[in-house]
């Protein structure tokens, strides 16, 4: 009897209910749940929920719909014309994730602000490392036009002066070093360089006025480019101030200290356009250019946002109430406009309309 | 004798009992056939709490004045449901009163109503808040981004609160 009792309290125990309580102290919601710590503006089911509406809104535009092929979109920040202090940002990103998810690629953002930085290394690495093929265009080039010689021996060569080297702070001999090694490379006995210190001497004649033809047949010369009306200038002072944001609780109160420093220093202008290097080959008898090739360097780093079909932007407007005590309402309205950058129309907008009235004083961050 | 037989077999049930509880997994109930294939495309998920007469559901006081489902210019389904406060319901609730209730839509490739099978979501919204004024229509209206979603279930709840 006692065995059986004792089994039976076994096999109840088996049958547990379910332990739903709260691991800790810390609760876990939906997203779409409301809190129970009041205020009245929106709530994160309102964020998602907007998100939602505006994605089947803007998937609907006959724009969009109708497009032959990707939707470009930029953003524009939504502006918070609201008393809340919040991130407006939040708007717009959950916008940009619920259309990723679902438009199958049929509209495409640009990443506006972050990855900025290491994107600009990656594609000025990619520069760099294509210079070497390009040393290697110019060189064969040249060789592949360099005229026929009726005097025996290789034609004599020389390095000349690289006009606008200070346009992109571009080492220019460096460069022309590489140009070299490919013609020297490449001729096959036709042609060779003379010592850098003939080169000089060949540079100053030039610049004296002096014949050169006894010196050398040829000079290889050229110059760099911009594409850009921007002046270059050589050393440009910055000024940066750098502010560090601390944040200090208490129960009761929180509040902000903010520290300043200003730092100064000296940087080397670099202006983000397309740089393209022409090289010339001048006879050293006639002094005319034998021949040229222009080639491109470096790309100017683009955004992308020039390619974009429409502009998503917003704003957040509130009308907010409050009476004594910590009685608050708020009437929440959430628009989007898509803009045609060409022609400035808003081509659609559509809404999101909340109001809440709460007895607790809530602080959103 | 009798005594003894009985006892154990009373012991050898115990024991299958218990060996069944103390399987560290175990197979989940699957959803009745004839049970999925009754629900049509606007549910309400059954309300948390129960008075000894009636319930406190508040889809007592909702009704369905239209739902339909139709794609838009853009070929991509749009549903609307229209949701209508019918006010007191009860001898002692005659007046009713304006609520929120929430509302997800799922949108699916294959027919869902009066199935007996189910098919994973194309597209699901998040529970969204739906206002109902007392006597107003509301229309509720979703539009799914999904242009697989072809069929749809709308399933209605009380407000999702802590």
């Amino acid at each position: 009897m006692t065995l059986a009792v004792l089994m039976g309290a076994l096999a109840v125990a088996g049958c547990a209910t379910p332990d739903v309580h709260e691991p800790s102290r810390t609760a876990i919601l939906h997203p779409d749940e409301e809190d129970n710590l009041g205020g009245t503006f929106l709530e994160s089911s309102d964020i998602r929920t907007i998100a939602q509406q505006m994605t089947g809104a803007i998937l609907s535009m006959p724009e969009v719909a109708g497009a032959d092929g990707v939707t470009r979109i930029a953003l524009a920040p939504v502006r918070n014309n609201t008393r809340f202090l919040i991130d407006q940002n939040i708007f717009l990103t959950r916008l940009r994730i619920e259309l990723n998810r679902v438009s199958q690629g049929r509209v495409r953002f640009f990443m506006q602000g972050n990855a900025q930085g290491v994107r600009s290394q990656i594609l000025q690495e990619q520069d760099e490392t294509g210079w070497e093929g390009v040393a290697d265009e110019i060189g064969a080039y040249l060789v592949a036009n360099l005229p026929s010689r009726t005097a025996p021996g290789p034609a004599r060569l020389a390095i000349g002066e690289i006009g606008n080297t200070n346009i992109a702070g571009m080492n220019a001999q460096s460069f022309l070093a590489m140009v070299r090694s490919s013609v020297a490379k490449h001729a096959d006995g036709r042609a060779a360089f003379v010592t850098s210190q003939a080169s000089q001497r060949v540079r100053q004649a030039m610049t004296d006025g002096q014949p050169i033809s006894e010196m050398v047949d040829y000079v290889l010369t050229g110059e760099f480019m911009a594409e850009g009306i921007q002046v270059a200038e050589g050393e440009q002072e910055v000024e940066l101030t750098v502010k560090q944001k601390r944040e200090i609780f208490a129960p009761t109160y929180s509040r902000e200290d903010t520290e300043e420093e200003k730092l100064t220093f000296k940087r080397r202008q670099n202006p983000n356009v397309t740089k393209r290097f022409n090289c010339q080959l001048v006879n050293a008898v006639s002094e005319t250019v034998v021949c040229e090739k222009m080639v491109s360097l470096e790309k100017k780093i683009r955004s992308g946002v020039g390619k974009a079909n429409y502009i998503l932007t917003g704003d957040i407007s509130a009308l907010s109430k409050a009476s004594q005590g910590a009685a608050r309402s708020d009437y929440v309205i959430v628009s989007y406009q898509m803009v045609d950058p060409g022609t400035n129309e808003v081509v659609w907008e559509d809404a999101y309309e909340s109001k809440r009235a709460s007895r607790v004083g809530t602080v959103y961050r | 004798m009798r005594d003894t037989r009985y006892k154990y077999l009373m012991i050898v049930a115990l024991l299958i009992a218990v060996s069944a509880g103390c399987n560290s997994v175990h197979n989940v109930d699957r959803a009745q056939t004839k049970e999925l294939s009754k629900e049509g495309t606007v549910v309400f998920v059954r309300p948390t709490e129960y008075k000894l007469l009636g319930t406190k559901s508040l889809s007592d006081y909702i009704e369905v004045v239209y739902d339909q489902g139709r794609p838009n210019a853009a070929g991509l389904l749009e549903v609307r449901v229209g949701l209508r406060d019918r006010g007191g319901q009860h001898l002692w609730n005659r007046k009713g009163r304006d609520f929120p209730i929430s509302a997800k839509v799922t949108f699916y490739a294959e027919p869902v109503a009066g199935q007996t099978h189910r098919s994973p979501p194309v597209y699901e919204t998040n529970w969204q808040r739906v206002m109902l004024v007392r006597g107003e229509t509301t229309d509720y209206k979703v539009i799914c981004p999904v242009k697989e979603g072809a069929y749809y279930q709308v399933t209605l709840s009380e407000l999702k609160t802590r």
